[in-house]
């Protein structure tokens, strides 16, 4: 597959997996630039990916002003720290999750979104966080979640924004690499069509 | 074999050799100044240079053997750097030669002096504070800081008369013959010998393949038959060992895939138990296709330290090993192998490592925590594995037995 003249921004939260995303999307060909640093303009990106890390929304202080500039300009992907980085700047309360599940494979059922093509519901996920949530904003909508009922998907109801609370760029997780697919095809139609 | 300054022993390697008559010697220290010392010559030269591994590429011809201490993490992960431990040894010495000799035989002479001493190991912390710093590190894992770390003490033994330490290695190899042992002397800038007894690679590359063996999981060896195969079938199936190799995987996948082809990187085995003499040990093997034009320190840069030795992700568990370890680990979970003139190399962690110098012995042993440890049960675990290291100097050295001091 090529989509050669993407060019994806992705904000590292000082993580472990940032490189499994950027050479996922290398792999379609893609150009993503990794940065921990915010960048001075965001116009020369078609789309921002906000990464997993450590801590709590709130510390993150880089990956919140980048979301908060890109809004509604971009499509932007959170993936789970990124996801709840999206539903912390809407004002969503984030809950510790007892017990946390890390490195853990678990079913994630979804509801048929554009980013979930080609994946059976439920299908096996894997997950790392200690924190999460059980509800969103108005504005945002539930798109997957697992058996304890802990938000796994989530989607802006008018602006192409989504976040992810598992970790598609796991092995853990079963055919990970096509939700990053689905998500750069939405990622070119928007680009054709400005979408929204 | 008595003039060899590095002898390589085990499978892991390929080939059983030994290197002596070093040409020079390069070593690093955290002041950032690379040093290289000319055998001939016995003349020092600093030598200022962006790359500290530039002689690496520079001198094709030779063979490198050497070490890269775990500190010399400064220089790989952007961490908080105001760390006032101190350090002893250089954060890398590579020995540079000309030639390799297969290692023929692997011969040792016992000590037949009976001796009455004991041999009493001093751990750096109280056994209280290790284990409440245990719970504040599960306190980290539950605020979603971290999901694994790597958690060591340091212990020493004082009085020990270093001598014989060569013929003792390969005692302990016949002990204990872990794949990727390795020795080494060094006279600069201070003598000192390393003793490693590592079932674990770092990294292997061959050609534009490179593939990292993380371990993470062990159980017990028993001589009854049915225990034997109870113990290994409950690390199989110890939810605790299964994510925290699967936590481990994922790491090592991230960081081979900075310097691989995309999507060359895959999982070839997950969670396969090895059953050495002592100890059964689960691991994966992950491998890539390198892209072109990868350097020895890019290799470097991309992946150290390894994924079991420090946690994920692993900037943030350096940066809660160094506040929360009073010791520095220096060599201990730092690599130490061999680069071929054709600068395919192999490199072992340096677990099951003893540093001995100025008559002291260091080591280290060291714990995975997840959510799931139980802190006292973690402490245990490495005082029996560091007893386990100095069980056969009771056979060789002819102590009466072991004992472990505990800190005042």
């Amino acid at each position: 597959m090529f989509f050669r003249d993407l060019n994806i921004l992705l904000i590292d939260n000082f993580d472990s997996f940032t490189y499994l995303i950027s050479s996922i999307f290398e792999e379609f060909n893609v150009e993503i630039e990794v940065k921990r640093k915010e960048p001075e303009y965001l116009n020369k990106y078609d789309a921002l990916l906000i990464s997993p890390g450590p801590g709590t929304p709130e510390n993150s202080h880089i990956s919140l002003n980048v979301y908060k500039r890109a809004k509604g300009k971009i499509p932007i992907l959170g993936i789970c720290l990124g996801m709840q980085i999206i539903l912390y700047s809407e004002g969503q309360m984030i809950k510790k999750i007892t017990p946390p599940k890390h490195g853990e494979k678990v079913d994630i059922f979804h509801s048929n979104n554009f980013l979930f093509n080609e994946l059976k519901s439920p299908f096996k996920g894997a997950l790392y966080h200690s924190l999460g949530f059980y509800e969103v904003p108005e504005n945002y909508k539930i798109l997957a979640w697992d058996n304890r009922k802990v938000i796994m998907g989530i989607a802006h109801k008018k602006f192409p924004i989504f976040g992810i609370q598992f970790h598609p760029e796991s092995f853990l997780t079963e055919n990970g690499k096509i939700i990053y697919k689905n998500f750069i095809e939405y990622v070119i139609k928007w680009k054709n069509q400005k979408l929204f | 074999m008595e003039k060899s300054k590095v002898i390589l022993i085990g499978e892991g390697w390929d080939q059983n050799l030994i290197f002596k008559d070093p040409i020079n010697l390069y070593f690093f220290q955290s002041s950032g100044i690379l040093t290289k010392y000319n055998y001939k010559n016995k003349s020092y030269a600093q030598i200022e240079t962006d790359n500290p591994f530039y002689f690496i590429e520079n001198n094709k011809e030779s063979y490198f053997c050497g070490y890269i201490s775990f500190n010399f993490y400064q220089l790989t992960e952007p961490i908080n750097k105001n760390i006032n431990k101190k350090l002893n040894f250089p954060l890398f010495s590579f020995l540079e030669f000309k030639k390799a000799d297969l290692l023929k035989e692997n011969k040792f002479n016992k000590i037949k002096k009976e001796k009455k001493e004991y041999l009493t190991i001093t751990p750096n912390s109280k056994r209280e504070n290790f284990i409440e710093n245990i719970k504040k590190l599960k306190k980290h894992i539950e605020n979603g800081d971290i999901y694994v770390i790597n958690f060591s003490e340091k212990f020493t033994v004082n009085n020990f008369a270093v001598y014989d330490l060569k013929s003792f290695f390969n005692f302990l190899y016949k002990k204990h013959p872990f794949p990727y042992s390795i020795y080494f002397e060094f006279e600069n800038p201070e003598k000192f010998f390393l003793l490693s007894h590592s079932p674990e690679c770092f990294i292997k590359k061959k050609g534009d393949k490179i593939t990292t063996c993380p371990i993470k999981g062990s159980a017990n060896r028993d001589k009854n038959l049915n225990e034997d195969l109870q113990n290994m079938e409950n690390l199989l199936r110890s939810e605790k060992e299964i994510s925290e190799l699967s936590m481990v995987v994922d790491l090592e996948r991230n960081d081979l895939s900075k310097i691989c082809i995309p999507g060359s990187v895959k999982v070839d085995i997950h969670r396969k138990v090895e059953a050495f003499k002592t100890i059964y040990h689960t691991y994966s093997r992950i491998s890539g296709i390198l892209k072109d034009n990868i350097t020895f320190k890019d290799i470097i840069y991309a992946t150290f330290p390894g994924g079991s030795i420090t946690g994920s992700p692993k900037p943030k568990s350096i940066e809660l090993i160094e506040k929360y370890e009073k010791h520095s680990r220096e060599i201990y979970t730092g690599i130490a192998g061999v680069i071929f003139p054709n600068r395919d190399f192999i490199f072992n962690i340096c677990i099951r490592t003893g540093i001995f110098h100025n008559e002291k012995i260091d080591y280290y042993s060291g714990a995975g925590i997840v959510y799931k440890s139980d802190p006292q049960k973690e402490y245990e675990e490495i005082i029996l594995k560091t007893k386990s290291f100095f069980e056969p100097f009771k056979e060789y050295y002819g102590y009466k037995e072991i004992l472990f001091e505990s800190k005042r």
